[in-house]
């Protein structure tokens, strides 16, 4: 058999191959195109493929050139236009580019595969991410296209040793995650985990960013040991301290790793504003997090097994608030607490236009009815309420932190205030159990002397500030 | 391990937290005021100002009010106890304002009361401690104005600061710290019914002296003054002395800071307590002119320290003669002298005063609030 009847016979085969694999979707075109030496077929998906691009960069010049030659080479250097072109090793290598949105082309005279990208994904425009809304300071967020979250990262921060690292994962979804992270900053042992842990994820389909956060945090807690973000300034601020980032393929959010409870608490607009005001609101956050956490138990502790801790004048006013109430204050306190969490999933899950208007409504109506109907006290609603709208300050510590009041409330309304201060303590000691990418999740608390960090409860001098806190503790 | 140790830290808090006990706030009564009286017969009768909380079906409001309740018995405990039978919540004695003994009761002996006060766990140790010359049920039926409860209105009474020179108001624990130092001498505060006023109205007025848990006598307001330089409890006030410079009138000086500093030395079978007063001062009020020159100072200062010495040496002989200790003669010997024994020390101390007045200056029209 001759060169050309092999080639023709294994050109038949690829064609019908990818026809096979990609048998009922509607989108998959084929397109034969007769020149001199042969036939080409130029596979791929409408959907995901710019149309136009193709006409004016593969096909128009194939069709021009009648006599291309059968020299592939030649055909990728001097007909075909296309900014990026290159082989294919096998058919199953092909069909991976075709559903990434690349175009293939199959030669009848050569069995070479050639892929050419053609991507055109539907994304919407880059906006200001809703859920880190800064005064001042960078309003771009990611978006789900990838190779805009990148380029939104990579002009922030011109570096060579900026580094990122491709990765293929879900092993049907075939999802490109990309490792982000400074070559010269981030510590090897660091990137070694990441890369360790993905390697060992089993996932078939990869949605969205949080199967990875998954994999990577720690287990049985309801505080995030990942941490994530829709802005790519805070993203690259913290690869800048040494950390890695990882973007997902279809997933505004950037995940960083490693991530520390101090960060909870921080904002980015920390950073971009007068650190004095900043500073002071810092500490109303943290304030903010204790009385979220502390209050209801503490009020609860305090009202019902240690009256001689409350200034007499109060006490009776408290008893006359409660006069009316037929339940227990534990009872009357977790009533409360799941009427706020119904009005709140109410708020988020509503649409925008609607949801905070309905959510500020119900509050108003179900707390003032609550009271009047005698479910209620109005100290319990206010405990409850502050409790609450404390936690709004803190949205990234809302699941976690809801839960822990429970279980604080729990211990309180048992044993009064041992029981309030056992909760705390069990609460410390989880925190302080928890770690991240092998740093611990309280990191660098406990370790401020060594080398200075000079932002936690409150930041300094934005020059004074360690910029690689990672790096730093490994050199000690 | 660690799972070991939360269990039991839980466990230890469960048996722990016996002591206390879930009781939600609307459902307990707070008495804010405990008067100790005796009866005719001789039975302990206790009178109980309550504060209650309850939802009104009438008015559809909840409100605060206010229970008088009377139980007596045998025993303080007994009497205590028979509360539980009229009160359909639990007893809160945690925001118990004052425990008031009637002068009845002082006289038969408050030993037993304090025993039963100290030991039992349903009371604290920190409310003000007085003693009521008058009828119990007069003191509750005084229609305050300033308070709607006795209790909390005695409390704000003793608690304010003191622009008077008086004696420390003394709650329940320094009584009995105080009956267990020196010779059992306790100062409790007096309080009264003033019906002469243009409204019934409820006062501190002198000091009752407890001697070994029973009353033997009452310091008057003037009196009252005296003691307090003594004992070294005067953090302002007014003080008057004669006027330097215009017979038969008075000039007023404001007493800014003062401090007695006592020395006990005992020689030759005698006490010589020196009571060394420190004061500033500056002239608060005058009767007719005043020209504070040097001159003038100095006359004031002289002024001072004799009216201070008269009224000190006077008061203070007063007690020697009723050897009643008020002074705290015996405890400062005792510490100053631990290895000598005297039964009564005030019996042979001879009081010696020392005066130093600084007067700064005085009030002007310009000097006010």
């Amino acid at each position: 058999m001759s060169k050309k009847k092999i080639n023709e016979k294994k050109y038949r085969e690829q064609v019908d191959y990818i026809k096979e694999r990609l048998q009922d979707n509607y989108d998959v075109n084929f397109r034969e195109i007769n020149v001199k030496e042969g036939c080409i077929t130029i596979v791929f998906l409408e959907s995901l493929s710019d149309s136009m691009f193709i006409s004016d960069h593969i096909i128009m010049p194939l069709m021009q050139e009648s006599d291309v030659g059968n020299d592939i080479e030649v055909i990728k250097k001097e007909v075909l236009t296309g900014s990026t072109i290159g082989d294919v090793n096998s058919k199953e290598a092909a069909i991976l580019h075709i559903l990434s949105g690349d175009v293939i082309l199959l030669f009848s005279f050569d069995d070479t595969i050639v892929s050419c990208e053609a991507r055109k994904y539907a994304s919407r425009a880059i906006e200001e991410p809703p859920s880190e809304v800064v005064i001042k300071g960078p309003r771009e967020g990611f978006t789900e296209n990838i190779m805009e979250n990148m380029s939104l990262m990579r002009k922030k921060l011109r570096n060579v040793n900026l580094k990122f690292e491709r990765l293929s994962m879900g092993e049907e979804s075939n999802t490109t995650v990309v490792l982000i992270y400074l070559k010269d900053k981030a510590p090897e042992h660091l990137i070694q985990y990441v890369k360790r842990r993905l390697e060992g994820m089993e996932d078939k389909f990869l949605w969205e960013s949080n199967y990875i956060e998954e994999q990577l945090k720690h287990k049985k807690t309801a505080f995030d040991t990942i941490g994530y973000t829709e802005k790519p300034d805070t993203a690259v601020s913290k690869i800048a301290e040494g950390r890695i980032a990882i973007l997902v393929d279809n997933s505004p959010f950037a995940i960083t790793a490693p991530h520390f409870f101090l960060e909870e608490i921080t904002m980015a607009d920390d950073y971009y504003l007068n650190k004095y005001p900043q500073n002071y609101f810092r500490l109303i956050r943290w304030a903010a997090l204790l009385i979220a956490l502390l209050l209801p138990g503490l009020y609860l502790a305090l009202t019902t097994y240690h009256f001689s801790l409350i200034p007499s004048v109060f006490v009776f006013r408290l008893a006359v608030l409660r006069a009316g109430v037929p339940y227990p204050a534990f009872v009357e306190i977790l009533i409360m607490m799941f009427f706020f969490q119904i009005l709140r999933e109410a708020g988020v899950r509503l649409p925008k236009a609607i949801g905070p208007a309905i959510s500020i409504v119900g509050a108003l109506i179900l707390g003032d009815a609550a009271v009047r109907s005698g479910l209620a006290s109005e100290i319990t609603v206010l405990v409850v309420a502050l409790s609450a709208i404390s936690l709004f300050l803190l949205p990234r510590l809302y699941g976690a932190i809801s839960i822990w009041t429970d279980i604080i409330l729990l211990f309180s309304a048992f044993l009064g205030l041992p029981g309030f201060f056992i909760g705390f303590i069990v609460f410390c000691s989880h925190i302080a159990g928890l770690d991240s990418c092998d740093y611990p999740y309280l990191y660098p608390l406990g370790t401020l002397k060594v080398f200075g960090f000079k932002d936690h409860f409150v930041r300094y001098d934005l020059k004074e500030i360690s910029k690689n806190i990672l790096q730093e503790d490994d050199q000690k | 391990m660690k799972r070991l140790w939360i269990a039991f830290i839980v466990i230890l808090s469960l048996l722990l937290g016996g002591c206390y006990s879930y009781n939600d706030i609307n459902r307990v009564l707070f008495p804010t005021a405990m008067i100790i009286d005796i009866d005719d017969e001789g039975d302990i009768m206790i009178y109980l100002e309550i504060f209650h909380a309850f939802r009104s079906t009438q008015e559809n409001t909840e409100q605060g009010q206010r229970i008088l309740y009377q139980q007596k018995g045998a025993t303080f405990l007994e009497a205590i106890e028979s509360f539980d039978e009229i009160a359909a919540h639990v007893h809160s004695f945690e925001h118990n304002k004052v425990i008031i003994f009637t002068e009845k009761a002082a006289e038969e002996g408050i030993e037993d009361f304090l025993d039963f006060l100290q030991r039992g766990q349903q009371f604290l140790l920190r409310p003000f401690v007085a003693v009521y010359y008058g009828e119990p049920k007069d003191l509750f039926e005084v229609p305050l104005k300033q308070n709607e409860y006795l209790g909390l209105y005695i409390h704000d009474l003793f608690d304010r600061p003191r622009t008077r020179i008086t004696i420390r108001h003394r709650k329940l624990y320094e009584v009995l710290n105080d009956r267990r130092r020196g010779e059992n001498v306790a100062l409790i505060t007096a309080i009264e019914v003033d019906k002469n006023a243009l409204d019934d109205i409820v006062k501190k007025y002198g000091v009752a002296v407890i001697q070994n848990d029973k009353l033997v006598d009452r310091v008057d307001l003037w009196e009252m003054q005296t003691l307090a330089f003594l004992i070294d409890t005067v953090e302002s006030g007014r003080i008057s002395i004669p006027h330097p410079q215009h017979e038969g009138k008075h000039i007023t000086l404001e007493i800014l800071k003062s401090n007695t500093k006592t020395e006990v030395n005992y020689e030759e079978g005698k006490i010589h307590l020196k009571k060394k007063i420190d004061m500033k001062t500056i002239v608060g009020g005058s009767e007719g002119s005043l020209v504070l020159d040097q001159e003038t100072i100095e006359k004031i200062d002289y002024l001072l320290e004799e009216t201070l010495k008269e009224n000190l040496h006077e008061f203070f002989h007063k007690y020697r003669e009723k050897d009643v200790d008020i002074f705290e003669v015996q405890q400062n010997f005792e510490r100053n002298y631990p290895h000598i024994e005297v039964d009564n020390a005030i019996e042979i101390t001879e009081l010696e005063i020392e005066v130093n007045n600084h007067l700064s200056g005085s009030t002007d029209s310009l000097n006010f609030q």
